[in-house]
């Protein structure tokens, strides 16, 4: 089942919370956070594969095919 | 006479030049004469854009022409342009998405439209569309006129001709391809296509009736001599609109490794762009936020006279409300600049 946006935590602004286990810039468990204000989620924050991700004009919504999770901006 | 004294007679001896040049004379402005603005040191460069304002104003006037875009098929290109995020040739490729489906799309126009903006793009990260592909564009551009009253473009690669005459018949009033760069640098950038299969469906989007928007890449690695060489090459195209992007490094690119061209050297190449195109519909586009940074209302001083407004096409731009405020405090009015010009 999918998660909702609400399970877990991704802020636009791109700051990684403590909900996330990999960084959504680079994929790694190791880093702090370096997705740029700029930049969608490039990796899953729940296992660090590369997502599938949509933007649109107002936002953006990504999925990973690999542990069947959606999420999408606030 | 001192040797600064010395440059800054020189510098406004060549800005007056410009300025007869082009308000005066009313005439365009050559490689030589763009290249000698080229040089001008980074102090005139206010000066320099002051006079691309000057310019703007006095060609297309005050108003800004506002435009949402949406990558409506993302990731899997075939080609290996080594900017793009989209191409399939890298190792760390971003997954396909398939074409959205229509409700995505009218949807993310309506989100355009709610802007003030009075266009809106398509865009597809393929060579060039099949049969099936112009068909789905052809369904979308009028729901998406008669649903949001946005004019529509659309940006699909290389065309054939008859494509491109099924696309202006079918209400696609401009269409997007870019340059990108220098006709002697584009091998550096792609070897999947060449440089002048995109300047033949530049030549051919006009001739069939569309509105050309070819735009331009700044920070490859391109030297100023070869900005000036994309520049003539623009001026013989002369299109409609130039969408000016500057580089913002993707991972996973072979140019991940560059760094963005810092604020006043794109301040700099946004003032040639005008001086070198008076009437054009000149863009803010991709890289602007991470390139300007606080500066970004200055290149609306000199020169730029439209911008894409919200998220870009796989990357996020600043809010809406930040670039309608820009254009509040610059009492510059958001308007089309289609037929206008
Ligand atoms: S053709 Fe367009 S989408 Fe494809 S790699 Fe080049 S820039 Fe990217
Ligand atoms: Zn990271
Ligand atoms: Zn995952």
């Amino acid at each position: 089942m999918s998660s909702s946006p609400e399970d877990v935590r991704v802020s636009q602004q791109g700051a990684t919370d403590h909900a996330e286990a990999f960084c959504t810039g680079c994929g790694t468990a190791e880093c702090g956070g370096c997705r740029s204000d700029y930049d969608a989620p490039r990796h899953c924050p729940r296992c660090g594969h590369l997502l599938r991700t949509k933007v649109h004009p107002a936002g953006w919504a990504a999925e990973c095919r690999r542990c069947d999770l959606e999420i999408r901006s606030p | 006479m001192t040797t600064s004294t010395k440059t800054a007679l020189t510098a406004r001896e060549l800005l007056r030049a410009a300025e007869n040049a082009l308000l005066d004379e009313r005439r365009d402005l050559d490689a030589a004469e763009l290249t000698a603005l080229s040089t001008l040191p980074d102090d005139q460069i206010p000066a320099l854009g002051a006079l691309a304002h000057q310019v703007r104003l006095d060609r297309c006037g005050p108003a800004v022409e506002v435009e949402g875009i949406l990558s409506a098929k993302t990731g899997g290109c075939p080609e290996d342009c080594h900017f793009c995020s989209q191409s399939s040739q890298f190792d760390e490729s971003m997954p396909a998405t398939p074409f959205l489906d229509t409700a995505e799309v009218v949807a993310a126009a309506r989100e355009t439209a709610e802007t003030g903006a009075t266009e809106f793009c398509i865009v597809l990260a393929i060579r060039g569309p099949d049969g099936r592909t112009v068909d789905r564009i052809l369904e979308l551009v009028p729901l998406i006129r008669s649903e949001t009253g946005l004019n529509v473009a659309v940006s699909a690669g290389i065309l054939s001709e008859d494509q491109s005459e099924r696309f202006a018949a079918g209400g696609v009033h401009r269409y997007n391809h870019n340059l990108e760069t220098a006709e002697s640098f584009f091998p550096n950038i792609a070897t999947t296509h060449t440089w002048a299969e995109r300047y033949n469906t530049c030549k051919m989007v006009k001739q069939s009736g569309m509105e050309l928007c070819c735009g331009a890449l700044l920070g490859m690695g391109e030297t100023v001599h070869q900005r000036i060489e994309l520049l003539t090459q623009l001026q013989s195209l002369a299109p409609t609109e130039v969408p000016l992007n500057f580089l913002n490094p993707r991972p996973g690119t072979p140019l991940q490794i560059r760094k963005p061209i810092k604020p006043l050297e794109a301040l700099r190449w946004i003032a040639l762009f005008r001086l070198a195109l008076p009437e054009v519909i000149l863009r803010y586009a991709g890289g602007r936020e991470i390139t300007l940074g606080e500066l970004q209302a200055m290149g609306m001083t000199a020169g730029v006279n439209a911008l894409i407004i919200g998220n870009y096409l796989t990357t996020l731009g600043r809010s809406p409300e930040e670039d309608l405020q820009m254009l509040e405090d610059l009492k510059m009015p958001v308007g089309a600049l289609t037929g206008v010009l």
